[in-house]
């Protein structure tokens, strides 16, 4: 008897540890030894309604309990961004596949021998991008989506400011609305670069077609360092649909767009000049190898393959983005003063 | 009629008042399932699992200030409503009466549509 009502009352301390337990994990850390506090308390007050398990069952699930704990708007992605987070995850999954036929089918002609294992590297390969292609692409929009969420709440919210309807901006007029259809197909196009970037890197080359398919001779990337270029790649085309997306959802010529085609340009810009003048990305032979296969000896004269992987030729290339960005910015600048909301 | 609407409907209605029920009991510092009891006496059921997380969204918008006791022989934790507290208190009553009365001319009594 006496056993028995211990190992029962071992029981119930057990049971509602377990309880308290079940619900501080889920509140925040530093409010966890407090609730811990109140709920013993809570639980020991009830003792008179019933027996433990009936006090539980009164209490609910501890899930239930610890939501009612927390704030409320505890989510990743609000309800002002959910549409187009997965309007957006849908033409991922379009820009992802293109991406994966794509690779497979450069995997499947540069590699394989033959049909049959033709179809086996395309396969392979096909599958091999779309799970990692969609994984990534899904991860790099929750991130950019979550970080959406929070500028929002900063640019969005001014308390200090009354809103009055003298605040509405106006209905945009057509020349100050932004195309999704152009922000789609950069998205995908940017898509489709980052999967030849990350998983046919040899796709920019020269190739040479053979008896059994095409084979690739040189590429112009230096892929011996590809591993520690590719991340500066990636991440300029991560920022490049940043801005994409920034402009499907605002959908008009604003500040926002503005400072974000600032923001992105400017740092792109800073990505491509450490890409060019720190690192060997270019295959320094790629010219010789092409003369080779040309059976020359000698670049005639004005041959622009001379000015291959020069300090001159990576000048060119930067020139070239910096001016690119500079008129893609100044463009988004003078729209926005042009025709966009002045209510930010 | 759909039960689960009904029971949200009625949830969504207390919601709002309980936290002038909670706010009206506590000039006087209590814990929290004395705090139960006592709207229970009174013909208010209110959850623990719903009481207490309102305890501590009140204390943190600081209408309610809390301490624990730990001379007795279990610690508690009592609330009272703070200087803040009483004047919004305050407030929450006055509107409380101008609304009960529009509620009542609009369904109590013989007006009501039925």
């Amino acid at each position: 008897m006496n056993d028995n009502n211990l190992v029962n009352d071992m029981n119930e301390t057990e049971m509602i540890e377990r309880y308290i337990y079940e619900v501080i994990k889920r509140v925040p850390q530093k409010q966890r030894k407090e609730i811990k506090l109140e709920l013993a308390e809570l639980i020991e007050d009830m003792k008179e309604e019933g027996t433990t398990e009936e006090i539980l069952m009164k209490l609910g699930n501890p899930a239930e309990f610890a939501k009612r704990y927390r704030d409320e708007n505890n989510y990743v992605i609000g309800p002002d961004y959910y549409d187009d987070y997965v309007w957006i995850a849908k033409i991922g999954a379009l820009a992802v596949a293109i991406s994966a036929i794509v690779s497979a089918v450069v995997r499947g002609l540069t590699e394989a021998e033959g049909l049959k294992d033709f179809i086996k590297v395309f396969i392979g390969e096909g599958i091999g991008v779309s799970v990692s292609g969609a994984v990534g692409f899904l991860g790099m929009l929750t991130i950019i989506f979550v970080l959406m969420e929070r500028l929002k709440i900063k640019v969005d919210i001014k308390p200090d400011k009354e809103w009055t309807p003298s605040q509405l901006p106006a209905v945009p007029e057509k020349k100050a609305m932004l195309s999704r259809g152009e922000s789609i197909v950069a998205i995908i196009f940017y898509m489709v670069l980052m999967g030849m970037f990350l998983f046919v890197p040899e796709i920019f080359g020269a190739f040479e077609t053979t008896d059994t398919g095409i084979k690739s001779i040189s590429c112009v990337f230096n892929l011996e360092q590809w591993s520690s270029i590719v991340p500066f790649f990636v991440l300029i085309l991560v920022i490049g649909m940043f801005d994409e997306i920034v402009k499907i959802i605002y959908g008009q010529y604003c500040k926002a767009v503005m400072y974000s085609s600032i923001v992105c340009n400017a740092i792109s810009v800073v990505l491509f000049f450490i890409l060019f003048k720190c690192m060997d990305i270019w295959n320094s032979s790629f010219a010789d190898e092409l003369l080779i296969q040309a059976g020359k000896k000698e670049y005639s004269k004005g041959d622009m393959l001379r000015y291959w992987n020069t300090d001159r030729f990576d000048e060119f290339l930067l020139g070239f983005i910096v001016l690119a960005s500079c008129l893609e910015v100044a463009s988004y600048v003078y729209h926005t003063y042009k025709y966009g909301r002045k209510d930010k | 009629m759909e039960k689960d609407l009904v029971e949200s409907l009625l949830s969504e209605l207390r919601r709002g008042t309980l936290i002038l029920c909670v706010l009206s009991q506590l000039g006087e510092a209590k814990y929290g399932y004395a705090l139960i009891q006592n709207l229970e006496d009174k013909g208010i059921d209110i959850d623990a699992n719903t009481l207490y997380p309102l305890l501590r969204r009140l204390e943190k918008q600081e209408l309610l200030c809390s301490e624990w006791n730990t001379q007795e022989a279990k610690p508690r934790k009592y609330y009272k409503r703070t200087v803040y507290g009483d004047s919004v208190y305050q407030i929450l009553t006055e509107q409380w009466s101008k609304l009960s009365e529009g509620m009542n001319s609009l369904i109590g009594g013989n007006s009501g549509e039925r």
